[in-house]
């Protein structure tokens, strides 16, 4: 069995080389980012931000840097993500999550495991270990979850996958003028942060989006459309091979 | 889990860029996608994109069917169409900008003019392709049609999707992944 715990209204496996102490300091590293960014909670600092009880220049250092993170992630899809929600409430759940997901495999590296996978709630970070199996990551149809739509190996150089849909839970997708082209968007790459950014931005964005950040970035793509295409870049040409 | 077939569908425009090229004469000279307009040649010559070509657009088509007339006594005159293409005919005019579609050379997008029917300017812009290029012909997009994506459940190690709550992972693919310790 892999380790399951729930956080940030979702559920994180850990699977491989993860020993129970460092099953334990993940989890409360998830905890931790929790309670101090999520909007569901009212006494988490995000919520007093919005409340306006706080303002930014004085919040905590880590609230700050996360922000930075988005800010800088805005300027660099153009705006397709955003932390900034229409209602001016500053939103980090977009980059929360990806951060979370990345202390863990911190946690797990520094521990000296070598082959690991997390997994919070559809979005993976993985490590392969010297001939070890590979993580194969399936991936859902959007319109049925019960089943999969294709697959993708992680690899040295795309041990991240993050997967954004229109039918998400806390991750607020504004739509980027007008284009809902694609319903769903998966995404592999180099780090966890990027790959999920880039889903929600190319989610939001459209293929306009997609083209800039498969210019920009060494990712592999699939985007279903809302008339029953897949967008696809070539490692989905033939994924089970 | 539903089985998939292994035929894959690429749309591409190929069709049009290839009858684009090779109509898109005008005085002879052979208009190209890099915006260079060659002589010789009847326009009979296939794609001449090349990675590494830029962005860019084709000058103005200056062939018309209708010019200045000569005054003359007794009715008007028009000046022939100076184009190598077959006589002028009725048919359509205008502009006609098709969908950006991906190539080996990156996504381009085709512009025709067309001039009673026949097509006097042909651009394509192509987006900027650097020295990358190999990489960016790796990762050129396929739109899919039919249903060529395959996936083999036995090999499965970890699912993603669209982000699901705690109470819907119960009845989730990863639960059960995560259950028989796979």
């Amino acid at each position: 069995m892999n380790h399951v715990f729930h956080s940030m209204g979702t559920a994180i496996s850990l699977a491989g080389d993860v020993s129970d102490a460092d099953a334990r300091a993940i989890e409360q590293a998830f905890a931790e980012l929790d309670a101090r960014f999520s909007l569901y909670r009212e006494d988490s600092e995000l919520s007093r931000l919005a409340r306006r009880d706080i303002l930014l220049p004085a919040a905590s250092p880590q609230v700050r840097t996360a922000y930075e993170l988005a800010a800088f992630w805005r300027s660099e899809t153009e705006g397709a993500f955003t932390p900034h929600r229409p209602d001016g409430v500053i939103d980090l759940a977009g980059v929360v999550k990806a951060m979370a997901i990345q202390v863990a495999g911190d946690i797990l590296d520094a521990s000296g495991s070598q082959h690991w996978c997390v997994n919070a709630g559809g979005d993976i970070l993985t490590r392969t270990g010297h001939e070890r199996d590979p993580w194969v990551i399936g991936v859902t149809d959007p319109s049925d979850r019960q089943q999969l739509l294709t697959q993708f190996t992680a690899s040295h150089a795309f041990p991240a996958f993050a997967t954004s849909g229109i039918a998400e839970r806390g991750e607020h997708i504004w739509r980027l003028g007008a284009d809902d082209t694609f319903i769903s968007v998966s995404v592999a790459g180099p780090d966890i942060v990027t790959v999920d950014v880039l889903a929600t931005a190319i989610l939001a964005g459209g293929p306009a989006t997609l083209e800039r950040a498969l210019q920009r970035w060494p990712l592999e793509v699939i985007a279903s459309t809302r008339s029953g295409e897949y967008v696809v870049t070539a490692a989905f040409l033939d994924p089970a091979a | 889990m539903s089985t998939r077939s292994k035929a894959a569908i690429l749309i591409t425009s190929a069709g049009v860029l290839a009858a684009a090229w090779q109509i898109g004469t005008h005085n002879g000279q052979l208009v190209t996608p890099e915006g260079e307009e060659s002589t010789g040649g009847n326009g009979t010559g296939g794609r001449t994109a090349s990675p590494g070509s830029t962005a860019t657009t084709t000058g103005n088509a200056s062939a018309t069917t209708t010019g200045s007339s000569a005054p003359t006594s007794g009715g008007t005159t028009t000046r022939p169409a100076t184009t190598t293409a077959p006589p002028a005919k009725t048919g359509v005019s205008g502009t006609f900008t098709g969908s950006t579609v991906s190539t080996q050379y990156g996504p381009v997008t085709v512009t025709i003019t067309l001039s009673n029917g026949i097509i006097t300017n042909v651009s394509a812009r192509i987006s900027p392709i650097d020295s990358r290029s190999q990489t960016i012909q790796q990762n050129a997009i396929a739109i899919l049609k039919s249903e060529v994506l395959a996936a083999n459940s036995a090999n499965i190690s970890t699912v993603s999707g669209a982000t699901f709550t705690s109470r819907a992972y119960i009845t989730s693919l990863q639960s059960a992944i995560d259950t028989s310790g796979r």
